[in-house]
């Protein structure tokens, strides 16, 4: 069945509640009941008309053939009674000749007897005769055989039905062939084919107005569960985010089971928030009292190098509030930007140059952090050819190879950045930590090509995040099991929802040789047309 | 009753002349018949009657106000028994005048028949006017009747009160019965002991072979050959009883006196020259019995027929917008109640009661005969017409000639 939808209603049916003031219209479609009910009218309305018609032709051709029945056994026992006695035809008809065809009571009746070269015998002589079939003579249309013949004819005002019923009596004048002609006007017969038609039109149409009804009860009875759904969600406070309670219909379980998971992670995050902006708080505090404790002792005192000492502290206070707030920054720019969705294509190694070079502290000690290029586009020799197997992000020079993916510069520069930066803060080797800063962290940035994509891997060879909790750290808010002070538990949710917004994903696992390694994978795209590099130009490195 | 459409100012004119040249001055004679009924009686005063062509007209004026429309009716029963119910109706109309032509049925018939055929032809109806053509056909002929409604030849009229009436009381709102009269045997008690009554048509039988011959010379009938009633009742007997052609033949034998109206039978049996007449429709018997006339009446037991009154509106008819009223006048309550008072005609609805459904609540009890599956109600209906078929006709008047021993 084609499901005619109604053209979208621009004022669809929209409930009171649905919208509040100041909100946006909800976007409707048009409404279940009318479209389920559409369909089946225009379903009913066309099987009433073909029934309709079907059910005429069929009363017809019924009435006709009981009402046929009678006139062709009126005519026979009209037949019956002819006869042909000392050369003169005699009639006796029978009672129940005309009587039979008062059975179609208010029909008058007409009856021929016709002798050979139709010469009347008795009756109404004028009758109409039967059409002619294959030129045969009247008056009867089938001229040779016995069998009786039925035709329709207007007379004295009215159609009238007729039989023609022929007969041979033996030693009848010349062919000795009479024919008894029987007519009956068709109120009777009309009146049983209408009756039929009718009949059938009101069942149908009852039977239409039946399912039309339980069609409608049943789209309110389906329906009420979302009412209560709505009453449910309206009811509550704005903070109460506990799933649904009330029951749906199993088609929308999908529907409520993801209104359920989405409310799930809205509050998670609203209670990492919290959190967060407790624990910030309290962050930014501590070091900013720590501050404020150095610069108050510096100032108290007068050896120059416990000042000297003081300024050092404040500095390192100062960098780790530092950190935190480009954190924040770096998160919020990231959400504005993958809001905006201003993607192009981008040269993925230029941006990671880029990053690394924001991010790779140029103060001593610089800790090692390579930048990788391993595209198999390339055979090795050839690699081997133009690049050193080894490029030092400090004097990796632009291989004139671009990593061509499609996005937006500044946020996959974040997310690079947030990687590089967990990289040396947390991959320093087990065993050691702030406490024995001699030992540096070893980064590497490689960039390998993949299947239709590229895969930026950085690893480090710190103790990396156990299996069960990987899924966790990507979250906001959410902070790796040990993790250092001084951290917001938003680096890797950055990183998360870049690649994300860009299509692709992330690969974390543990690296051979101890460490970590997290690999964004990003679907590559081709060459651009002008060659060119747009979104991020392409700067020589120093 | 709804009113009657008045009539253009000079067609009143015309049919007031009409009038007039109907009743010449001095031709007011009283009414013929020896016995009516006072009711008849009282409501024939004032008319003016005149012979011709066949007929006896009757010409009724307005029971009030000038005259503004005429009425006319073909008759095939006495007027007399009509003109109460014709006075009653013009005392509802006022200006209505009513002119009442009394043919036998078989000129009724044949006359309408060529007015039809003439219609058919293309004959203006105003000529058809001019002649005197009648806006309403009242007959005992049933069948004749319902063959001119099935030839086309008459005006439906489905009007409320019609569509009222019960199946057996009307044939496709064409004919109306207008009231049931049962067919009886009629004797002289003087010259028929009361044992020797017959109750049935075997004990008629019995009673014409009786070697004693007491009906011999004495019996009357219908003639059937002259008569469309007498053809009709004879036609059903053959029909309705297998013994018809014995009994046919005894009456025969005992040299039956055949008339052609009932009137003359009945006046010979008062005066004594018949002992019995056989098949006469009751209300004509009653009315001379309500009138001191010795004669007294024997209800067939084995069956009763109840032969109908009834009405058409031919196609010829002028004014059919006068009848109409008059028509559903008479099947109304009202008009029932006096055909059945002043004509003894038993009221059609429950003639076809009794008819049907065997219930004779209402009906004269002088009447009832053995019971109720006695009655036989000639309804109006296809079957009719068989006896009509000319070679049919011809066929059962020769045999029925033959039987009564004048063919």
């Amino acid at each position: 069945m084609a499901t005619q939808a109604g053209p979208a209603d621009p004022a669809g049916p929209v409930g009171p509640a649905a919208a509040p003031p100041g909100q946006p219209p909800v976007r409707t479609l048009p409404a279940v009941r009318r479209t389920l009910l559409t369909a089946i009218a225009t379903l009913f309305a066309l099987a009433t008309v073909v029934l309709f018609f079907a059910a005429r032709s069929y009363g017809q051709s019924a009435a006709d053939r009981s009402y046929d029945h009678l006139l062709r056994a009126s005519a026979l026992s009209m037949a019956d009674s002819v006869a042909f006695v000392q050369g003169r035809w005699q009639v006796d008809l029978p009672y129940a000749a005309l009587d039979l065809l008062a059975m179609a009571p208010q029909d008058r009746a007409f009856y021929r007897i016709a002798g050979p070269d139709d010469a009347p015998i008795t009756g109404y002589a004028d009758l109409p005769r039967p059409p002619a079939a294959n030129g045969a003579q009247a008056p009867a249309g089938d001229a040779d055989g016995l069998q009786p013949v039925f035709f329709t004819a207007p007379y004295r005002g009215a159609e009238a039905r007729f039989v023609v019923v022929p007969r041979a009596i033996a030693g009848g004048p010349g062919s000795g062939r009479f024919w008894v002609q029987v007519g009956q006007t068709r109120e009777a017969r009309d009146a049983l084919a209408s009756d039929i038609v009718w009949r059938a039109t009101a069942a149908i149409a009852a039977l239409m107005a039946c399912v039309f009804g339980l069609l409608w009860l049943g789209v309110d009875r389906a329906l009420r569960p979302l009412a209560q759904l709505q009453r449910e969600l309206l009811e509550r406070d704005a903070g109460d985010l506990r799933p649904v309670a009330s029951p749906v219909p199993r088609e929308l379980a999908q529907v409520v089971g993801a209104l359920n998971g989405f409310m799930g992670r809205l509050a998670l995050n609203l209670d990492a928030l919290r959190t967060f902006i407790a624990e910030a708080a309290h962050q930014m505090r501590t070091p900013l009292a720590a501050l404020i404790a150095q610069a108050q002792e510096g100032l108290d005192d007068d050896d120059p190098r416990a000042q000297r000492q003081s300024l050092q502290a404040v500095e390192r206070n100062a960098l780790r509030l530092r950190r935190l707030l480009n954190q924040l920054l770096s998160d919020a720019s990231v959400t504005h930007q993958g809001q905006l969705r201003r993607f192009a294509p981008v040269d993925l190694l230029a941006v990671a140059r880029e990053a690394l070079r924001d991010v790779v502290p140029r103060a001593e000690p610089q800790p090692l952090v390579r930048l990788w290029l391993a595209p198999h586009l390339l055979s090795k020799e050839e690699l081997m050819a133009q690049y050193p197997p080894a490029l030092e992000a400090k004097n990796v020079r632009n291989p004139g190879h671009p990593a061509w993916v499609r996005g937006d510069a500044l946020m996959l520069r974040e997310a690079i950045k947030n990687l590089v930066d967990n990289a040396l803060k947390y991959g320093v080797p087990p065993g050691q930590g702030e406490a024995a800063p001699a030992a540096q962290p070893v980064v590497d940035v490689t960039l390998r090509a993949g299947e239709g994509s590229w895969r930026l891997e950085v690893a480090d060879r710190g103790p990396g995040v156990p299996d069960d909790q990987q899924a966790q750290v990507f979250e906001r808010f959410v902070r790796g099991p040990g993790a250092a002070p001084g951290g917001a538990g938003l680096g890797l949710a950055i990183v998360q929802r870049v690649v994300a917004g860009h299509g692709g994903r992330i690969d974390a696992r543990g690296r051979a040789g101890g460490g970590w390694c997290i690999a964004l994978i990003l679907p590559a795209v081709p060459c651009p047309p002008d060659g060119g590099a747009p979104g991020l130009p392409m700067e020589p490195s120093r | 009753m709804s009113p009657i459409a008045p009539l253009h100012p000079r067609r009143q004119v015309l049919r007031g002349l009409g009038a007039l040249a109907l009743a010449p001055a001095g031709m007011v004679v009283a009414p013929a018949g020896a016995a009516l009924p006072a009711a008849a009686e009282e409501a024939m005063r004032g008319t003016t009657v005149t012979r011709g062509d066949g007929a006896i007209v009757t010409f009724f004026p307005p029971a009030s106000g000038r005259q503004q429309a005429l009425l006319g009716i073909d008759c095939a029963t006495e007027t007399a028994l009509f003109a109460p119910a014709i006075r009653d109706f013009q005392r509802r109309v006022p200006g209505l005048a009513v002119r009442c032509a009394d043919r036998q049925s078989l000129d009724i018939h044949a006359q309408a028949l060529a007015r039809a055929e003439g219609r058919l032809r293309g004959a203006a109806p105003p000529l058809a006017a001019a002649e005197g053509a009648p806006d309403l056909l009242i007959s005992s002929s049933l069948d004749l009747q319902t063959q001119l409604a099935n030839d086309g030849h008459v005006l439906a009229h489905p009007s409320a009160l019609a569509r009222g009436l019960p199946a057996g009381a009307h044939w496709r709102h064409e004919v109306f019965s207008l009231g049931a009269d049962a067919v009886v045997m009629v004797y002289h008690p003087r010259l028929l002991a009361p044992g020797q009554v017959p109750r049935t048509r075997g004990q008629l039988l019995a009673l014409l072979r009786d070697p004693g011959r007491p009906l011999a010379g004495r019996i009357g009938t219908y003639d059937a050959t002259r008569s469309g009633l007498g053809y009709l009742l004879a036609t059903q007997d053959a029909r309705h009883d297998s013994t018809a052609g014995v009994l046919l033949a005894a009456m025969g034998a005992s040299r039956v006196r055949l008339g052609d109206h009932i009137e003359p039978m009945l006046d010979a049996l008062e005066r004594g020259e018949l002992a019995l007449v056989y098949n006469v429709p009751a209300s004509y018997a009653q009315a001379r019995i309500a009138a001191g006339s010795p004669l007294r009446l024997a209800v067939p037991e084995d069956y009763t027929l109840l032969t109908t009154r009834s009405a058409v509106i031919p196609a010829t008819a002028p004014y059919p917008q006068l009848a109409r009223p008059f028509l559903d006048y008479l099947i109304s309550p009202e008009g029932q109640a006096v055909l059945a008072r002043d004509t003894r005609l038993i009221p059609i609805r429950e003639a076809v009661a009794a008819g049907t459904a065997g219930r004779t609540s209402g009906i004269d009890p002088q009447l009832l005969g053995a019971g109720p599956s006695s009655w036989r109600l000639l309804a109006p209906g296809l079957g009719l017409l068989v006896y009509l078929d000319p070679l049919k006709r011809q066929r059962f008047l020769r045999a029925w000639a033959t039987s009564m021993g004048t063919g």
